[in-house]
C-alpha cells in the first residue's frame, strides 16, 4: 500500500491517476499485481483519498484555466467571467495554499525520512482537515455556475457564505472574500476620486448614464440585482450621490470638455482625504468585515461631501442669493419688474401663442429698464414644454430655467424648475389680469362720470376677487413660506436638509396655490380668461362689437349672482379642502365683510 | 423705468408741507440737501429714487417738484434754506406781482387762469421728462387763496390735459377749533371741494383739526407749531408712497394702491391714521409693537387724522375700504392672524353692498432713518364718516352765505361778477357728495340716484 503514496499525493494535487481509480474500482488489470495488495479497508481508505482529490480537481481545472499565461489566450473566456470571478479564483488559490502545503509537506517528509513509516491513515487525517473548505468552495463554484452569477452577485454569495460559516475554514473563505472585496474597493476608490467607474464587465451595482445633457447631474443609477447584501440601498444611493457630486463639480470647473476625469479629491475632501481613502482601503484588512464597517466608511465619505456642499451653498450667501432669484423672478417678488414686463406681453390667456424669442426680448429689455444686473437676467432662459425646437408656446406651457451655481443644481433640479415654471405662469397670469383691471380703472375715470355704472360695479367686484387672490398668494402663501424657509435654512446643518427644507417649501406653496387641485387650478384659469376678455371688451372698440366678448361679459356678470356659476363651484371646492388650512384664509379674505359668500350662495 | 410722480405744491401751506415732504424723502433715500447721494447711500438698498427724483447730468438728484405761489414768503424761505440747491430753479414759479391771492379763492382761480400758460409750460416740460408718468400729486390747503383757488384751476386743467394720469391730492382742511383770520374760508373750502370731488382721482384728507388734536393730546405738545404738524403730514405722505419707492412684490404702482380703495369714483376721499406716534424728542416710553397692535390701533378713532365723530353719530357710518401699509420688522405669518382677530371682534363696520376688506401692504423702510419702533403702520381708509367734514364746510358756508357776508371780494372777480351760480353749483356738488357718502352706508347704495334738482 505504501508504494501508492506518491500516486496518492499526486492525485491530491489535482492530477488524475488511473492506477488508483482502477484499484478502487477493483479493476482486474491491477488486482493481480503482487506488489499491490489491497484489502477492503485499504480500498475504503483509497476511496476517501479519491473523493477528496476529485473535489480538489474540480477546482483545479478552473484554477489552471485561470492561470495567467493561459488567460492571455482565452480572452473571450475572461471577459465572460469578469473581475470578480477572477478575484474569486485568485482567492481560492490563496485559500487552498494551506492544503497544497499540507500535501507537499507530506511529500517532503517522505523524501527526507525514508525510514519513517508513514501511515496512510495519518496522511488521510492530515489532508481530510481541508476537505470542508474544498467542499465549500466547490459549492460556491457550483452555485456561481448554476445561477450564472456575475460581478456583485459573486461578491454577495461569498459574503453570505462567509458570514453563515462557523467552521474553522471561515478564515480561509475570508481570504477569498477579501480578494473579491478588493475589486469593489478599488472600483470605489477610483469612483470617489475621479467619478469614474472602472467596470469593463458591468459587474458593479452602479451604472453611469450617458445623457447628452451634461447640465443634468443625475448621472449614475443603481442596479439592485448586483448589490451585495452588505450594501443597504441608502448607502448605495449615497455612493451614487457622491458620484453625481463629483461629476457636477468637475463640470463646473471645466464646462467645455464633455468628458472630465480630473481627480478632484483634494478639493472635495480637503484634509480628510488621506484618512478617508485609507479607511476605504483598510476595509479589506479587517479581521471581521461586516455591513456596519462598510456603511460607516461610506457615511464618512458622504458626510465630508455633504459638508463641502453645505459650505459651498452658504459661500457668498449662494443659497440666499438663489432663493432671492426664485422669489423675485419665479414667484414675482420683483413686482416692479413684472409690472413692466407684463405690460410688454400681450394676452396670457390659455389660447394665445407666444414667441419664445419675444418673451426673452421683453424679459431682457425690462431688466435693462429697471436696471437689473446682467448676471441676474442672464440666469434665466425660456423654452417650451411642448416642443423643444418650436419658438411658439402657450403661456402655461412656458418653461423657465435658472442657471445655478454649484452645488445648487442638486436643489434646483429639473423637476423643481418645472414646478417653479408652473407657479410662475399661474402667478403672472393673475398679475397680468390684475394690471388690466387696474387699467380699466384709469380708462373709466378718464371718461365722463357715470354714477354706479354697471360695468363699474362689475369691475370693482372682479378687481376685489383678483386682488384678494393675488394678496392671498403673495402674502399668505409665498411670503409666509419664504419667512419660514429662511428661518429654517439658517438652522440647517447639512446639505440634504437644505434640499429637504426647500422641497417642502415648494410643495407647500404649490399645494396652497391650488396647483395640485386640477379643477381649482383650471377653474381660476377660466375665470382669468374671462377677465381678460372682459378687459378687451371694455378697452378695445373692435372687441366690444364682437358677440363673443359680449357673451363673456354676460357670463362674468353671472359670477356674482346666486345662479349656479363657475365662481360658486370654485369657491365651494376650495371651502371643502381639508388637507391644508391655508385656502380657508383666501375665503376669509374674500368674505371679510361677509358680503361675498352671501351674495353668491344659494339661499336655502 | 420707474412710474414717475410729479409733485405740485401750491400756496403757503402746500409749499410748507411739500418742503417737509422733500426733506423726509431726501433723508429716506440718503440724498443730501444739495441733491448729492450721501456716501453711505451709494450702494442703494433696492429703493427707487427715480419715482420722485430724476438725475441731472452731474448725477445729482432733482425732485420732480413744481413749486407755485402767488406771494414770495414761503418759497423765499425754502430757497434761502440749505435745500435751495435741491430744486430745479426753473420749476419754482412765483407770480411776478407777488401780491398773493389775498386768501381769496376767486383771486387765486383768476390768477391761475391768467398764468396758466407759464404754469403749464413747467408742468408739461416736467411730464415729458419722465418715461412712464403715473400721475400728479398736488399739495395744498383748501382754505386760503392760492392753494385753493389756483389749485382748483390747475386741478381742472390737469385732468383735461392728462385724462389717463392719476391726480392725487394731499389737501389740508382748516382747523375748526381755531378762529381763522381768513374770514372767507368757508367759501374757499366749498369752492375747492367741488374741484376735489370732480377733478381729483384721489384726495388724501389732512385735517388740521385732527392733526392739532393728535399733537396736543397724543404727543403732548402745547400749541403745536406748523413745523410739528407738518412733520406729521410729511410722515403720512412718505409712508403712503413707501411701496412705490421701495418696490416689493405688491402695490408698486399708484393705481394698484388707490384703485382698490375707491370702489365708486366719486367716493375718493381718504382718511389716514398712523401709529405709533412719537415726536423727535420723545422716545422714552417705547412700547413693544406687533403687527396686530399696529393694525388694532389704526382702527381706533383717536389715531385717525380726520376729526369725525363716529361714536355719537346716529348714522351707521362704515368703511368702503382699508389699506394698511405696515413697515418695519414684520413677521408675515402674523398678518393674516391679525386680520382674523380683527374680524372676529366685529368692531369694524364695512359696507354691505359690495365686497370690502382690510388690504395689507408690507413695505420696506429706509435704513437711513432710525426709528424707535419695530413695527409702524399707516392706514388709508375710505370711510363714509368723512362726509361729516364736508357737512361742516357746508354748514359754515350756509351761515356765511345766509348773511351774505364778505361776498364783495368775490364779486370783484370775473367768475362771480354776474351771479353767484358757481357757489350754488359748488354747494350742490358738495351736498351730493355728502348724500352719496350717506347712501353708501345703506345696502341700497347701488340703486341710489342723486337729487335731480341739483
Amino acid at each position: 500500500m505504501e508504494s501508492l503514496i506518491p500516486d496518492i499525493l499526486f492525485t491530491l494535487l489535482g492530477h488524475k491517476s488511473e492506477v488508483l481509480k482502477c484499484i478502487v474500482e477493483n479493476d482486474s488489470m491491477f488486482s493481480d499485481d503482487e506488489s499491490i495488495i489491497v484489502n477492503s479497508g485499504d480500498r475504503q481508505l483509497l476511496t476517501f483519498f479519491l473523493n477528496l482529490a476529485e473535489e480538489y480537481q474540480k477546482l483545479n481545472t478552473i484554477l489552471v484555466s485561470y492561470n495567467r499565461l493561459e488567460s492571455i489566450y482565452k480572452e473571450s473566456n475572461v471577459s465572460k467571467r469578469g473581475m470578480y470571478f477572477e478575484a474569486f479564483v485568485d482567492g481560492t488559490i490563496i485559500a487552498l495554499q494551506s492544503y497544497r502545503k499540507c500535501v507537499t509537506d507530506i511529500e517532503k517528509d517522505l523524501l527526507n525520512n525514508k525510514d519513517n513509516k508513514c501511515l496512510l491513515t495519518e496522511i488521510l487525517r492530515k489532508v481530510e482537515q481541508h476537505k470542508p473548505l474544498i467542499v465549500s468552495i466547490n459549492n460556491i463554484l457550483e452555485q456561481i455556475e448554476l445561477s450564472q452569477l456575475h460581478g456583485g452577485q459573486i461578491l454577495n454569495l461569498i459574503y453570505e457564505v462567509v458570514t453563515m460559516t462557523f467552521m474553522d475554514d471561515k478564515v480561509q473563505l475570508s481570504l477569498i472574500f477579501k480578494q473579491c472585496l478588493q475589486v469593489l474597493i478599488s472600483q470605489l476608490n477610483t469612483f470617489f476620486a475621479r467619478g469614474v467607474i472602472f467596470d469593463p464587465h458591468k459587474e458593479l451595482f452602479i451604472e453611469p448614464e450617458y445623457s447628452r445633457n451634461t447640465k443634468e447631474f443625475k448621472q449614475f443609477t443603481l442596479l439592485p440585482s448586483l448589490m451585495p447584501s452588505f450594501v443597504p440601498i441608502s448607502t448605495a444611493s449615497k455612493i451614487t450621490r457622491i458620484g453625481d457630486v463629483i461629476k457636477s463639480l468637475q463640470h463646473s470647473h471645466d464646462q467645455l470638455s464633455y468628458i472630465n476625469y480630473k481627480d478632484i479629491s483634494i478639493e472635495l475632501y480637503g484634509q480628510k482625504r488621506d484618512q478617508l481613502f485609507a479607511d476605504l482601503l483598510n476595509l479589506e484588512n479587517l479581521p471581521m468585515f461586516t455591513k456596519n464597517e462598510f456603511v460607516e466608511v461610506i457615511d464618512k465619505f458622504y458626510n465630508v461631501v455633504d459638508e463641502y456642499m453645505l459650505k459651498a451653498s452658504f459661500l457668498n450667501d449662494s443659497i440666499s442669493y438663489h432663493m432671492k432669484l426664485v422669489r423675485d423672478f419665479y414667484l414675482l417678488g420683483n413686482g416692479e419688474f413684472y409690472m413692466h414686463f407684463l405690460k410688454k406681453m400681450c394676452s396670457l390667456s390659455l389660447k394665445s401663442e407666444h414667441s419664445l424669442r419675444a418673451i426673452k426680448v421683453a424679459f431682457i429689455n425690462t431688466a435693462k429698464d429697471v436696471k437689473i444686473h446682467k448676471s441676474v437676467y442672464n440666469a434665466f432662459s425660456f423654452s417650451s414644454y411642448d416642443n423643444e425646437k418650436n419658438d411658439e408656446t402657450t403661456w402655461i406651457k412656458l418653461k423657465v430655467t435658472i442657471e445655478t451655481k454649484w452645488p445648487l443644481q442638486f436643489i434646483f433640479t429639473k423637476s423643481v424648475q418645472k414646478n417653479y415654471s408652473k407657479l410662475f405662469t399661474f402667478l403672472s397670469r393673475i398679475k397680468r389680469v390684475q394690471t388690466n383691471l387696474h387699467e380699466i380703472w384709469i380708462e373709466q375715470k378718464s371718461k365722463p362720470y357715470k354714477l354706479n355704472g354697471h360695468t363699474d360695479q362689475l369691475k370693482t367686484k372682479l378687481t376685489f376677487l383678483i386682488d384678494t387672490l393675488y394678496s392671498y398668494l403673495q402674502l399668505d402663501v409665498i411670503e409666509d413660506e419664504c419667512f419660514l424657509l429662511l428661518e429654517k435654512l439658517s438652522n440647517a446643518s447639512d446639505f440634504q436638509s437644505i434640499k429637504h427644507i426647500h422641497d417642502k417649501f415648494q410643495t407647500n406653496i404649490m399645494r396652497d396655490s391650488f396647483l395640485f387641485m386640477e379643477d381649482v387650478y383650471l377653474g381660476f384659469n377660466r375665470i382669468l380668461d374671462m377677465c381678460e376678455n372682459y378687459c378687451r371688451y371694455i378697452t378695445d372698440i373692435t372687441a366690444s362689437l364682437n358677440p363673443q366678448y359680449k357673451q363673456c361679459y354676460d357670463e362674468l356678470n353671472l359670477l356674482f349672482t346666486k345662479k349656479p356659476n363657475q365662481l360658486v363651484t370654485l369657491l365651494n371646492t376650495i371651502q371643502e379642502i381639508e388637507v391644508t388650512p391655508k385656502p380657508n384664509q383666501f375665503i376669509v379674505r374674500l368674505n371679510y365683510n361677509s358680503w361675498f359668500l352671501q351674495a353668491i350662495s344659494i339661499d336655502s | 423705468m420707474p412710474c414717475e410722480m410729479i409733485t405740485v405744491q401750491l400756496g403757503q401751506c402746500g409749499n410748507q408741507i411739500g418742503f417737509e415732504f422733500w426733506k423726509k424723502l431726501c433723508a429716506e433715500h440718503g440724498i443730501n440737501p444739495e441733491g448729492v447721494l450721501e456716501p453711505f447711500a451709494t450702494e442703494g438698498v433696492g429703493d427707487r429714487k427715480d419715482v420722485f427724483f430724476y438725475q441731472a447730468d452731474d448725477n445729482h438728484y432733482v425732485p420732480r417738484a413744481v413749486l407755485l405761489d402767488l406771494e414770495p414768503r414761503v418759497i423765499h424761505s425754502i430757497m434761502s434754506s440749505n435745500y435751495s440747491k435741491l430744486y430745479n430753479p426753473e420749476n419754482v414759479y412765483l407770480s411776478k406781482h407777488g401780491g398773493g391771492a389775498g386768501n381769496n379763492w376767486a383771486s387765486g382761480f383768476a390768477q391761475g387762469e391768467r398764468l396758466q400758460e407759464e404754469v403749464f409750460d413747467i408742468l408739461d416740460r416736467e411730464a415729458e421728462g419722465g418715461d412712464s408718468l403715473q400721475g400728479f400729486v398736488l399739495c395744498h390747503s383748501i382754505a386760503g387763496g392760492t392753494g385753493s383757488g389756483m389749485g382748483s384751476f390747475i386741478l381742472e386743467h390737469l385732468t383735461d390735459r392728462y385724462p389717463k394720469k392719476i391726480i392725487e391730492t394731499y389737501s389740508v382742511f382748516p382747523n375748526q377749533d381755531e378762529i381763522s383770520d381768513v374770514v372767507v374760508q368757508p367759501y374757499n373750502s366749498l369752492l375747492t371741494l367741488k374741484r376735489l370731488a370732480q377733478s381729483a382721482d384721489c384726495v388724501v384728507v389732512l385735517d388740521n383739526t385732527a392733526l392739532n388734536r393728535i399733537a396736543t393730546d397724543r404727543l403732548h405738545i402745547e400749541n403745536p407749531s406748523f413745523a410739528q404738524i407738518n412733520s406729521l403730514v410729511s410722515t403720512i405722505m412718505s409712508v403712503s408712497t413707501a411701496t412705490l419707492r421701495y418696490p416689493s412684490y405688491m402695490n408698486n404702482d399708484l393705481v394698484g394702491l388707490i384703485g382698490p380703495l375707491i370702489p365708486s369714483p366719486r367716493l375718493h376721499f381718504l382718511m389716514t391714521g398712523y401709529t405709533p406716534l412719537t415726536t423727535d424728542h420723545e422716545d422714552a416710553n417705547i412700547r413693544k409693537t406687533t403687527v396686530f397692535d399696529v393694525m388694532r390701533r389704526l382702527l381706533q378713532p383717536k389715531n385717525m387724522m380726520v376729526s369725525t365723530v363716529q361714536e355719537r353719530s346716529t348714522i351707521p357710518h362704515c368703511y368702503l375700504s382699508i389699506l394698511n401699509i405696515i413697515q418695519g420688522d414684520v413677521d408675515p405669518t402674523q398678518v393674516y392672524k391679525s386680520l382674523q382677530r380683527i374680524r372676529e371682534r366685529k368692531t369694524v363696520n364695512f359696507i354691505n353692498w359690495g365686497p370690502s376688506s382690510i388690504q395689507v401692504a408690507l413695505s420696506k423702510k429706509s435704513p437711513y432713518v432710525p426709528t424707535a419702533h419695530r413695527v409702524s403702520g399707516l392706514m388709508l381708509a375710505n370711510h363714509t364718516s368723512i362726509s361729516q367734514l364736508f357737512q361742516r364746510v357746508l354748514d359754515q358756508y350756509d351761515k356765511l352765505r345766509h348773511r351774505e357776508a364778505f361776498l364783495d371780494q368775490f364779486r370783484k372777480q370775473k367768475m362771480f361778477k354776474d351771479d353767484l351760480c358757481e357757489m350754488d353749483d359748488s354747494r350742490a356738488v358738495v351736498q351730493n357728495l355728502i348724500d352719496e357718502y350717506l347712501a353708501a352706508t345703506k345696502d341700497t347704495y347701488l340703486q341710489w340716484q342723486p337729487n335731480e334738482s341739483t
